[in-house]
């Protein structure tokens, strides 16, 4: 085949991506419809959810525990002075409320971190439902898997310690000092890059759930 | 054309692919173009080769981001203050900043300044900000400028090897903690005052000033005071005692080990480091720094070393410091061994 050839075929590719990427919006919607009308799937999701979101908060320090309980003698609630907005990083608000509910947990609640965490969350959790539903349901014999959920994983590096990624703290000063001039400067794109890679593999479930299964 | 043949693509399909991958060059090259305009000049490999001092443009092209953004790391600026008594979120070796001023004692406990870097308070009239890096360890105060004593601060979220790199809320001008001088902005190459700050324990300030007044954890913001994410100073764990740092730092040296605690005294334009442990073990040591005679006594009441002026007795300019963080801005500093 000629080189006019083979860029008319690429680019052919291309325009059918765009037309399934504008049919898959609807697709996933009624994918999940059909998948969360089950109580089951729909407990699944939100069992996950519900997991994936104390693991993001706690990623980012909104939630802290002490074996030690280094919060004895704490007051139950103190209130911040900060605004709903105002940012500590990108995509990591400032909390406007700490509760002590006894002296071994802190919640630091922050309404934008949970809602940000909730988006998350809901990806996940659909995406092992989806994922679940079609195991179940799946008429051949190759059964789809669950690791695309570790699309998640940009999301849980966005915590703060002052000046620090708490990532890198836990990693080690000697091994940080290579990867801070790398991380730190593409730390701004985390979250977004993990709302596009569990988008992108949500789609990619739901086309294989919809091949494999009697989903619509 | 066989049976197997794949499909060709209609002209509508290829149009679209085109437009598609055009559009994404537009977006992609000009947020390229974005990105080198909004970084500037790429940083310089190292602020300084050993033994020579840097520019203050090689130290503005050093800056990198600690990912913070500005004053994410959020300043005190209505700090809160309570008598020794009413305080009960510190132990007893836990760190606290210790000043005097004015007649006025005041602790500024390490367990708060951690998380905020820096109090813009305030003594009568007169404004003091006085600051804290944990990763290069230093503590100082600042009174401003001669022109400008009224100056406050936040934090840029931005490091120049490793330490805090403040900015003026008059200028927007970019001052390093240690530095002291503005590395850019309309305020480039003045010099800030400093105003030194004990480094003792909880224990020993409140003994040795029991009608001082303590900043409280009531900051306005909420935070985990009770653990310090980079280690420990009661246990001497985590950060403060790893030979490594998080953020590169140039230029090196090992003359010490990097997280030893030095005195970083500066006279003139001259500077020298004494070990902490030195002045702990001699109790006095005399030097001379830029022409001005000082001295370093070890504090057995507070544990602590302080600097003077020998003639006057006047405090000296001098800091605590992490031996990497004093040399990586004085690679020239004389050193007392």
């Amino acid at each position: 085949m000629s080189s006019a050839g083979l860029l008319t075929r690429a680019l052919g590719r291309v325009g059918d991506a765009v037309d399934a990427s504008v049919r898959a919006p609807a697709q996933v919607a009624g994918t999940l419809r059909t998948v969360l009308a089950h109580r089951a799937y729909r407990g699944l999701a939100l069992l996950v959810g519900s997991a994936v979101l104390v693991l993001y908060l706690t990623a980012n320090g909104d939630l802290a525990f002490s074996v030690s309980g280094r919060w004895s003698g704490t007051p139950f609630a103190q209130l911040a002075e900060s605004g709903l907005f105002d940012t500590r990083a990108p995509y990591l608000f400032e909390p406007l409320l700490v509760l002590h509910p006894g002296a071994h947990i802190a919640v630091f609640l922050s309404p934008m971190n949970i809602l940000l965490g909730a988006v998350v969350a809901g990806l996940v959790g659909s995406n092992i439902a989806v994922a679940a539903y079609t195991a179940k349901h799946a008429v051949a014999c190759r059964r789809p898997g669950y690791s695309g959920i570790f699309a998640a994983a940009p999301a849980f590096l966005l915590g703060f310690a002052c000046c620090v990624p708490t990532f890198l703290l836990a990693i080690g000063s000697g091994v940080a000092a290579t990867l801070t001039p790398i991380l730190v400067p593409l730390r701004p794109i985390f979250y977004p890059l993990t709302l596009v890679l569990l988008g992108a593999v949500l789609v990619w479930t739901v086309r294989r759930s919809r091949a494999m299964t009697s989903a619509t | 054309m066989t049976e197997n043949s794949p499909r060709e693509p209609g002209r509508r399909q290829v149009l679209k692919g085109a437009a598609v991958l055009g559009g994404l060059a537009v977006v992609g090259g000009g947020g390229a173009l974005a990105w080198q305009l909004r970084s500037g000049d790429p940083p310089a490999d190292g602020a300084a080769t050993a033994g020579e001092r840097s520019t203050l443009d090689e130290l503005a092209n050093a800056v990198v981001s600690g990912g913070p953004g500005k004053d994410g790391i959020p300043p005190i600026d209505d700090p809160r203050f309570a008598g020794i008594d009413d305080i009960d979120f510190l132990q007893d070796d836990d760190i606290v900043f210790g000043l005097v001023f004015g007649g006025e004692a005041r602790a500024y406990p390490q367990p708060v300044l951690v998380w905020h870097e820096i109090v813009n308070d305030t003594f009568g009239d007169d404004h003091v900000a006085v600051t804290y890096c944990p990763l290069t360890g230093t503590t100082v105060g600042f009174t401003g400028t001669d022109e400008r004593p009224d100056m406050t601060f936040g934090t840029t979220g931005n490091l120049i090897n490793s330490n805090l790199l403040m900015y003026d809320r008059d200028t927007d001008s970019d001052w390093p903690q240690v530095l002291g001088t503005a590395i850019s902005g309309t305020l480039k190459g003045q010099q800030l005052r400093p105003v030194p700050l004990v480094w003792t324990t909880w224990r020993a300030w409140r003994a040795e000033h029991p009608d001082s007044r303590v900043l409280t954890t009531d900051t306005g913001a909420l935070r985990d005071y009770h653990r310090d994410p980079y280690g420990s100073y009661r246990e001497q764990s985590g950060y403060y005692v790893d030979e490594g740092t998080i953020f590169p730092v140039e230029p090196t040296d090992d003359t010490f080990g990097s997280k030893e605690v030095v005195l970083g005294i500066r006279g003139g334009d001259s500077q020298l480091a004494i070990p902490r442990e030195l002045v702990r073990e001699e109790g006095t040591v005399d030097a001379e720094v830029g022409g001005v005679s000082v001295r370093a006594e070890w504090d057995g009441e507070l544990d602590t070393a302080r600097v003077s002026r020998a003639g006057s007795g006047e405090p000296a300019d001098f800091m605590d410091a992490m031996w990497f963080s004093w040399y990586s801005f004085y690679p020239n500093t004389e050193v007392r061994r």
